[in-house]
């Protein structure tokens, strides 16, 4: 399976010789609310580079999965791998963004703020806070085009303008795989644009991308590969395979009935 | 006999029993303030509230068996607040019962049942300093107890200050980079109700609540960095504290209420102020 191609992989200055990709390996994930079966014995793989589209309908188990694979919940059945280690071994390379609803945008923190939390993962509690990390924090703002709002509250920023800032932390915690839940969601069509040739550039430079996305109209612009699921796998690969008409129907129900589910 | 300020500060300064409540209001003043801006950000003023009369109960059940002292008071405290406290996080966190409502009937009653065993002791006196302060009755077994929490306190808060700050910013994301963020909650509102216990001598367990939330609330006004809200919220509480009660005692008023009533003050100015300059500006 594994390919033994060189690439250059994201944070090296060459490519990585022999190794293949860096892999995230699901298999039989399994997540539980109480009683209530949110992701039922889920196996999938997705190496680093890609832009993968958690896709299926509401409660379908999509966000908890992104929990799961950021360490925030810790499920009792199933293992996660990162690079064929624990992933709980390498939190601070993995970055987690929720979606917008559940942040209180309210919090006294500026963009600058909120990207040197980033540092935080590398730095734990203790360490100082030197050039170094400065220079990552202002390279990130740089990056996500925001140098000119770095001092602005989060609360004054635009949708847009708020994903980028958090993409812009995951970039400082210098993470190798994005987790983002709905990042498209109530953003307009020019915002939703330039975030989505942001989330390409982040991708071609090596890291893995995942992120549950609810508008199967767009996916196929936005993503490289899919994993359709309705709390167990219904189908995964590339996004126009997974995309399908059986899929979906499998997925969402007849074509005739699906408006209410999307 | 006009008395001027300057000449109560140097009697406050002389006495030495001042000097204790002086010194009590920096350590307690500074540490509350750090503090608060844990609560305010966390938003958690009301069931700290509910905490602090808590302890009442808790004392009055301590000295009734174990006699009055220092010791006593203390125990009962602690043991009140963490009862309270993390009872109702635990609450929180385990069961859909509605939080305001069984804390609203179960700190009332608490307080109801002190009070009662306080009046059945016989100790209204004391009764007094409980509920709304009494600096000028410190002893230095009171000023070591300040110390040792304040100083506990303080250190905690800025020894964790990245991984609270991100707690408090988004649970999920500290999970996500490996922040525990249950126990810290749990050792964070540990320190909270150390805090409470030690500031019950300076301004009472009904007034403590101020002096906890409005030094950080303060300076939210003003700061749109929440990483500066502690220091900012220790030295506003430390000076607010000290001046409340210079203030006290210039005007006769009682110490605690001084205290919570400036910082109170200096919010509501705070709060009024900055609005009107902006709306004369446009």
């Amino acid at each position: 399976m594994t390919k033994r191609e060189d690439h250059l992989c994201w944070g090296a200055d060459k490519p990585c010789p022999g190794f293949g990709k860096h892999r995230l390996e699901v298999s039989n994930l399994t997540i539980t609310y109480g009683q209530t079966l949110a992701v039922d014995r889920l196996s999938f793989r997705a190496e680093c580079g890609a832009r993968v589209a958690l896709l299926g309908p509401n409660g379908a188990g999509k966000s908890s999965l992104l929990k799961a694979l950021a360490g925030v919940l810790r499920p009792k059945v199933g293992t996660v791998l990162w690079r064929e280690a624990p992933i709980r071994a390498a939190l601070h390379e993995i970055a987690y963004l929720p979606q917008r609803g559940e942040i209180d945008w309210s919090f006294p923190v500026t963009v600058r703020g909120l990207v040197e939390m980033g540092r935080f993962a590398q730095l734990g509690n203790w360490r100082r806070f030197r050039k170094h990390d400065r220079d990552v924090v202002a390279r990130a703002i740089d990056a996500m085009e925001m140098s000119n709002l770095k001092e602005r509250p989060i609360a004054e920023l635009s949708g847009g303008q708020q994903q980028r800032a958090f993409i812009a932390r995951a970039l400082a915690q210098e993470a190798h795989v994005l987790l983002l839940d709905e990042p498209f969601a109530g953003l307009d069509k020019p915002a939703q644009e330039t975030l989505g040739a942001l989330l390409e550039q982040l991708a071609g430079e090596g890291r893995l991308l995942i992120a549950s996305h609810h508008d199967l109209e767009t996916a196929s612009g936005l993503f490289d590969e899919a994993l359709l699921l309705n709390q167990q796998v219904i189908a995964s690969g590339s996004i126009n395979e997974v995309l399908s008409e059986p899929h979906l129907t499998t997925a969402y129900g007849e074509p005739s009935s699906r408006c209410a589910t999307r | 006999m006009r008395y001027s300020m300057i000449s109560a500060l140097q009697d406050c300064l002389a006495m030495p029993i001042s000097q204790r409540a002086l010194l009590a209001c920096l350590m307690i003043g500074f540490a509350n303030g750090y503090i608060s801006a844990f609560i305010v950000l966390r938003r958690s003023a009301l069931r700290v509230g509910t905490i602090s009369h808590g302890l009442l109960p808790g004392i009055a059940l301590a000295v009734m068996l174990f006699g009055l002292s220092q010791w006593s008071v203390l125990v009962g405290a602690v043991a009140a607040g963490l009862f309270v406290g993390l009872g109702s996080l635990l609450l929180s966190q385990r069961s859909r019962v509605d939080q305001d409502t069984a804390l609203g009937i179960l700190y009332t009653a608490g307080f109801a049942g002190g009070l009662i065993i306080i009046s059945r002791l016989g100790i209204r006196q004391k009764l007094d300093e409980w509920l709304f302060g009494g600096l000028m009755g410190m002893s230095d077994a009171d000023l070591w107890i300040a110390f040792a929490i304040s100083t506990l306190a303080v250190l905690v808060l800025t020894a964790y200050q990245r991984s609270i700050l991100l707690m408090l910013f988004e649970p999920n994301i500290a999970a996500s980079v490996g922040i525990p963020v249950k126990s810290l909650t749990y050792t964070l509102f540990s320190v909270v109700i150390l805090t409470l216990v030690s500031s019950l001598q300076a301004v009472g367990c009904i007034l403590s609540i101020g002096l906890l939330v409005a030094p950080a609330a303060t300076i939210a006004l003003f700061s749109k960095d929440a990483s500066k809200l502690f220091l900012g919220g220790g030295i506003l509480g430390a000076v607010g504290a000290c001046s409340g009660f210079i203030l006290s005692y210039y005007l006769d008023w009682p110490a605690g209420s001084a205290i919570v009533f400036l910082l109170g003050t200096v919010f509501l100015i705070g709060f009024i102020v900055p609005s009107n300059l902006f709306r004369s500006r446009n």
